[in-house]
């Protein structure tokens, strides 16, 4: 669909100001990766003295060192991430793909019904106590792996988007013709429409990864189980403590409260810069599906 | 035809499948039928790597004594109040949780109704259960923490009183040999020679320290009916029972002048005002003198946790306030399945020498060393770094604590005699129901971020900046709390039989 009709040429002039545009947006989310990095890398002392800097003051790695000698509960929490973000994205994968198929299957009778509960659930949600519960109560999700998983793998919203994107490049006439040739549902499923939309299964991926790699929020509800924790976790726990601390000292009035060693400034952007490492990796690897974003609708998804 | 039955069916399958999953995971149903039970409780505090490992033998120890097991889960500063806030919203079966005033609210919990009522008449679970901790705490304190005379939590039984002054770096003292300081200074304006000296000769240093959020504004020593933030407050002394905005008092405004002298002088820091981490200055050697609330041995405290040594200079008299009430309780859940066995628990905790220190201090001979057996005087033992919480305030009952050789061997006496000592408020025990206010309050908590860490620190010039924060704080309403705090008051000095 590279067309390169007429109808689509802009003006030079257009053309720069856009370009103009984009590499001021461009700047604005690398300046402040830029700082992290820069404050990870410098000494704390000096920050202290002279404020942040976009380059680093006496350069040391020490940091880094005190991070990753935090041993155990950093790797471990490394690892609980990266555990959860594989498994995580494959079950949201495989359990989107499936259902918008179904969707997308014009000749299955309970289409509308399927399509309706899971918009309506989309729409309107009981909200977060009620959530809870099922959790807890009635899932028994608390201080389990599946705490960090379960809750993400089903989206409707990634539903919608793949289903329309089935009915866009997928025409029913190859799903006939599988028919026709005596393929089951599984086979035309798994060895006809998989390979056929692959950018499609990419992208979900790549939103699947990013949420689960990013998430703080469902350790912070349903673990409290140390083990468990995850890094992005651990490093929102630092955060609010440090705010916390400060926030409440004057209350504290004579308690005699200690806080304990906060981390040091540098100590949490090496955290921040380790945290966000692998997953930068990741978007070049989906990158060369992205060739045709998908749309719902008209929309850019 | 038959194979759109097979789907349908492995349809349901799939939901109901993805609902199994969880049952299987979870534990099966409990049985109560048995004596023994399990409780939980809930703490706030730094993790400790050997937390499980004195959750074990805590364990051990109770279970012949009152056949119960605990389960003690320690969460940190930050997450605290939002863990437990979710767990009473879905109403979870817990035991036994922290509360104060500063984190899961006491108040607001028990205007829930979340935490159980102990003395009610008629069915009055303290003096039942744990008939000792009501003795160690006393009726001015149970007062204080009681809320329209009803106990919800239990308090830690440790200094029942506050009172403010300053710390002093001694290395400073020493070197610059200004001892005279702790007979001559008696109040804020006595600083001036020593700050002076500090400022000429330790051009790194800070010769005072005032941060937002913590400053010399404290040594007023104001009782807040309303919150830390909103300057509705009475006298610090029972000779009167008028509710004042504290800004238009005339000590208020000498105490902001002389701040601001100091800062004009260069003894404060330049940009105190946007500064509140002042704990970090501490350990950095930067600053001489520091305002803080103090009690028996605050001193000693500071030292360990900043490194450098420091000694306390009394400002003003201590006295009993319902803060200090508050400050640190444990209540039982509303919910919870088992609250006489819990009460057990607390009363056992409390008055057991063993366990309280178990829990404060971890293992002997792992956590600590005893230097004295009998007077109970200890030091960090070779695994110190993974079991030492440092929480006596919060872990029930600090007289029967271990005292690190580092401090007063006196500690606890000198604990008694300074509650012994205070005064109690006529206050005590009120506590303002701000829910005709909500929108003034939440205004003047603006107004009040707005002003005054910039006067706190001298930053502005208080001449011109007093009155206009009042006139701001007026226009936000401050006058209709001051009217509505004074009512419930002096409804509540009625009911108590408190006389003016």
């Amino acid at each position: 669909m590279h067309s390169k009709s007429r109808f689509l040429q802009i003006s030079i002039a257009a053309e720069t100001l856009l370009h103009i545009m984009f590499w001021i947006i461009t700047f604005a989310c690398i300046v402040p990766l830029w700082a992290v990095i820069s404050i990870s890398l410098s000494d704390d002392n000096k920050i202290r003295q002279s404020g942040y800097r976009l380059w680093p003051v006496g350069l040391s790695t020490k940091s880094y060192e005190f991070v990753l000698s935090q041993g155990k509960a950093i790797w471990n929490a490394y690892g609980i991430t990266i555990f959860v973000t594989i498994v995580g994205t494959l079950l949201c994968v495989l359990i989107v793909s499936l259902y918008a198929y179904v969707l997308y299957r014009k000749d299955f009778k309970y289409r509308k019904l399927f399509t309706f509960i899971g918009f309506f659930t989309m729409l309107i949600n009981a909200g977060l106590v009620p959530w809870y519960i099922v959790c807890v109560n009635v899932l028994h999700l608390k201080n389990t792996i599946f705490a960090l998983i379960l809750p993400y793998v089903m989206n409707m919203w990634y539903v919608l988007i793949f289903r329309t994107y089935l009915s866009m490049s997928l025409p029913d006439s190859i799903i006939e013709s599988a028919k026709i040739d005596g393929a089951g549902e599984f086979t035309t499923f798994f060895r006809i429409v998989i390979p056929l939309v692959k950018p499609g299964l990419a992208t979900i991926a790549l939103f699947a990864a990013i949420t689960y790699w990013n998430d703080w929020w469902l350790p912070f509800m349903l673990i409290e189980n140390e083990k468990l924790y995850n890094l992005q976790y651990m490093m929102y726990r630092v955060q609010q403590k440090i705010q916390y601390l400060a926030e409440i000292a004057g209350k504290l009035g004579a308690s005699g409260i200690v806080p304990a060693d906060l981390p040091t400034e540098s100590a949490r952007m090496a955290m921040a810069v380790l945290g966000m490492g692998p997953i930068v990796l990741a978007y070049p690897f989906f990158q060369r599906y992205f060739v045709k974003g998908l749309t719902i609708g008209a929309i850019k998804g | 035809m038959k194979l759109k039955k097979f789907f349908v069916v492995m349809l349901v399958v799939a939901f109901v499948l993805t609902s199994v999953i969880g049952v299987v995971t979870g534990f099966g149903a409990s049985s109560s039928k048995l004596p023994y039970v399990k409780l939980t409780w809930y703490v706030i505090g730094t993790p400790q790597k050997d937390w499980d490992l004195i959750n074990q033998k805590v364990n051990e120890y109770i279970k012949p004594k009152l056949n119960a097991e605990i389960k003690m889960t320690m969460f940190d500063w930050g997450e605290y109040n939002d863990k437990l806030q979710t767990k009473i919203a879905a109403g979870e079966p817990f035991d036994i949780c922290f509360t104060a005033i500063w984190t899961n609210n006491y108040r607001t919990n028990v205007a829930k109704g979340a935490f159980l009522p102990l003395n009610k008449p008629g069915n009055d679970l303290l003096s039942k259960y744990a008939p000792k901790t009501k003795k160690l705490l006393g009726d001015d304190f149970i007062n204080g923490a009681s809320i329209n005379g009803i106990l919800y939590a239990i308090p830690a039984n440790k200094e029942k009183a506050h009172n403010w002054g300053f710390i002093v770096r001694m290395d400073l003292v020493k070197k610059y040999k200004l001892d005279d300081m702790f007979k001559k200074v008696k109040k804020l304006e006595d600083l001036e020679p020593y700050l002076k000296v500090i400022k000429q000769k330790e051009p790194g240093i800070y010769p005072l320290g005032a941060y937002a959020g913590e400053s010399p504004r404290f040594l007023l020593d104001w009782d807040k009916v309303v919150d830390d933030d909103v300057p509705v407050s009475l006298y610090p002394n029972n000779n009167s029972t008028k509710i004042v905005n504290e800004l238009e008092q005339p000590n208020t405004k000498a105490l902001f002048k002389t701040v601001r002298k100091y800062y004009l002088a260069g003894y404060i820091r330049k940009d105190a005002s946007s500064v509140t981490d002042w704990m970090s200055d501490l350990k950095a050697g930067k600053v001489f003198v520091m305002p803080q609330s103090l009690k028996p041995g605050k001193d000693a405290e500071m030292s360990i946790s900043t490194g450098y040594q420091w000694k306390q200079i009394d400002i003003t008299p201590p006295v009993m306030s319902t803060r200090e009430c508050i400050g640190s309780m444990q209540a039982i859940n509303a919910k919870s399945k088992n609250p006489e066995r819990a009460l057990m628990f607390l009363e056992l905790f409390n008055t057991d020498k063993y366990l309280n220190n178990l829990v404060n201090f971890g293992i002997e001979g792992q956590h600590y060393v005893f230097k004295d057996k009998a007077k109970g005087i200890i030091a960090p033992g070779p695994k110190a770094k993974d079991y030492s919480p440092g929480l006596g305030w919060m872990f029930g009952n600090q007289f029967i604590n271990y005292i690190y050789e580092n401090e007063d061997p006196n500690k606890w006496k000198n604990f008694e005699e300074y509650n012994k000592k205070a005064l109690p408020l006529l206050s005590l025990g009120f506590n303002f129901d701000d829910s005709k206010v909500k929108t003034q309050v939440a205004a003047c908590k603006s107004v009040w971020k707005q002003y005054i860490p910039m006067l706190e620190t001298g930053s502005v010039d208080p001449d011109k900046y007093i009155p206009e924060a009042i006139e701001k704080f007026k226009r936000a309403g401050v006058d209709i709390i001051i009217k509505e705090a004074q009512k419930q008051y002096d409804d509540f000095l009625k009911k108590t039989g408190r006389k003016k």
